[in-house]
């Protein structure tokens, strides 16, 4: 029997690309940069000046040739992502200061915070770079299963692909918190030595800089209680090799201390025992709101709630917070079953909300959910 | 989880890639630069499109990824990482996307899905599972699928993999396991059920939907 890896693995196994497929690709896009509609125009902003003379097209070939001696001479080294002009930078400071001190510090913090035992909802809000512009993602997960997922930041994007889901849309889903539900993070264990083996065995992962990453994601992603939370932060503080890189102003003007192991960086502030940014592999994610929260957005356009008639059509829903607004009710309704959409929508009982139905509903989430 | 994928697959993701950064932001006023991202990455933008396309369609395919991104390279934003392969694979979908759509539709390559699922069958023939990936990963959304793919096979973080998405990274981290959840289940049910393994209807890739809706 072959998991899931050993077959990803095993269909990723593709032939290196031939000599000739090599040379057939550079002579086209020599082509192509010398005469072919694909050479760039000059751009409002850049240098203007001839794409198409010859020396252009031996300048592609000479800087082709360099690459590896290039490679090997430039040391510019791909720093975190500044948002706005950017106040950040690390500081040093007393080397006195620990990663286990500051842990433990935030363990504190974390552990002496009110809970949210009867919390509907868990709300976040994130803020992070695309395209050299800041965008922000606010997410409500509803206890039960699914929640709303709101994306804004600036439309026009030289890169269109940051700017392209600029809207509200269901988040249909039962596995939002990695390996957990809302109620198993509620029964994590409280106690470090207990919670740590249980952490790597759910997470299928080892030890050290991936146990780091798993611990940040509960951290920063999870409802998790407050006592689970201190929790995590004292086995973070068992990991060897977790080093203080200094004092951290972000772009937001918020101070924590800097912790890394790995690939991965975290900035805490010990005295809300919360981590405020995170960044992984050069990008950088400014975590400014999390928290309980009683009801999730209505969205905007819902076909549900336009279409009364089709709200009332689809299997009963699952159990709901009586507290919960009506509106939210069915806005969280529409979220539930991609399935349920769908037969709504070929029922065509909203045919004036076909383009709500595909952009914002169906196609966001895919019809494979059943 | 997700994170320990791409075991093999890394070679697009050297240690030379954090000098793509400057190499990408001298682009717009250097274009020619893009003859250095084509020998450096060429290989690696082969074996996307081999693995989504089959080889002899990669082969085709592959000068026009980087014809596109001449077109594309005044307004190149590189990746925080420094790498360029987020931005290559992003413009590798699309041409993927045009290649799929030009494919006659009776073809048992699903229009709009972006991938040749009879090439990837022909890979998983050695293993006597033709069939299985596809039973596993059919019934994901277009951009989950494909997220989990950038992760397995090309060997990107689950950031860079959202850049070449346009997602947000803490989005990409809960979507892979959402992916890997769904599709590790499709899995177990298509080995409970050998003799009729999932055949998925064309699941259409929202972000190319979106465009046309």
């Amino acid at each position: 029997m072959n998991s899931l890896d050993d077959l990803l693995t095993a269909a990723g196994q593709v032939p290196d690309i031939s000599r000739d497929g090599m040379r057939t690709g550079r002579d086209a896009l020599e082509a192509a940069f010398n005469t072919g509609p694909g050479a760039p125009a000059a751009v409002c902003g850049r240098k203007p000046g001839s794409r198409r003379s010859g020396v252009r097209a031996k300048a592609l070939i000479g800087a082709a040739v360099a690459a590896a001696g290039a490679a090997a001479a430039a040391t510019v080294i791909a720093m975190p992502s500044s948002p706005a002009g950017s106040s950040a930078r690390p500081a040093v400071i007393a080397p006195t200061l620990t990663a286990a001190a500051v842990l433990d510090q935030a363990a504190q913090a974390a552990g002496s915070r009110a809970g949210w035992p009867n919390a509907q909802y868990w709300y976040s809000e994130d803020k992070y770079m695309c395209g050299g512009q800041l965008y922000t993602d606010k997410i409500w997960l509803w206890r039960h299963g699914n929640g709303v997922l709101e994306k804004t930041g600036p439309k026009n994007n030289t890169d269109s692909v940051c700017s392209s889901d600029l809207f509200t849309t269901p988040i249909i889903d039962s596995y939002k918190f990695g390996p957990y539900n809302w109620s198993q993070l509620s029964t994590l264990p409280t106690d470090p030595a207990t919670l740590q083996p249980k952490l790597m065995a759910d997470f299928g992962q080892g030890g050290g800089p991936t146990l780091f990453e798993d611990i940040e994601f509960v951290l920063v992603d999870t409802p998790a209680p407050p006592a689970v939370r201190a929790a995590l932060f004292k086995v973070d503080a068992s990991i060897p090799g977790v080093k203080v890189t200094g004092r951290y102003t972000d772009p937001l003007g918020r101070t924590g201390i800097a912790l890394r192991l790995g690939r991965s960086t975290i900035v805490v502030d010990p005295a809300s025992g919360t981590v405020i940014d995170e960044t992984e592999s050069g990008s950088t994610v400014m975590y400014v709101t999390q928290g309980p929260a009683t009801s999730e957005p209505k969205l905007a356009g819902s076909c549900a709630r336009t279409c009364p008639s089709a709200r009332n059509s689809g299997t009963a829903p699952s159990p709901r917070p009586s507290s919960a607004p009506a509106a939210d009710a069915s806005a969280s309704t529409a979220a539930q079953s991609a399935d349920l959409l769908a037969t709504r929508h070929t029922r065509g009982m909203c045919p004036a909300l076909v383009i709500c139905a595909f952009a914002a509903c169906l196609l966001r989430q895919g019809f494979g959910l059943g | 989880m997700q994170r320990r994928a791409g075991l093999q697959h890394k070679k697009g993701m050297t240690e030379d890639s954090p000098v793509d950064g400057k190499l990408l932001a001298d682009l717009p006023g250097q274009p020619e630069l893009m003859g250095v991202l084509y020998e450096r990455h060429a290989h690696a933008v082969f074996r996307y499109l081999a693995r989504r396309a089959g080889p002899a369609a990669a082969e085709d395919l592959l000068s026009e990824v980087f014809i596109a991104a001449l077109s594309a390279s005044a307004r190149v934003v590189a990746h925080d990482s420094g790498s360029a392969l987020p931005w290559l694979y992003g413009i590798a979908l699309n041409v993927l996307r045009a290649h799929f759509r030009r494919q006659p539709s009776a073809a048992s390559v699903a229009r709009g899905l972006g991938m040749d699922w009879d090439a990837v069958d022909d890979r998983l023939d050695a293993l006597a599972e033709r069939g299985r990936l596809r039973a596993a990963l059919g019934g994901l959304a277009g951009s989950d699928r494909e997220l989990l793919l950038l992760v397995a096979w090309e060997g990107l973080t689950p950031a860079q993999a959202a850049a070449a998405l346009g997602i947000s990274p803490v989005a990409a981290r809960s979507r892979l396991h959402r992916a890997r959840k769904r599709a590790m289940k499709a899995l177990q049910q298509s080995r409970a059920d050998p003799g009729s393994p999932r055949s998925p209807e064309p699941v259409t890739n929202f972000r190319a939907q979106e465009k046309t809706s």
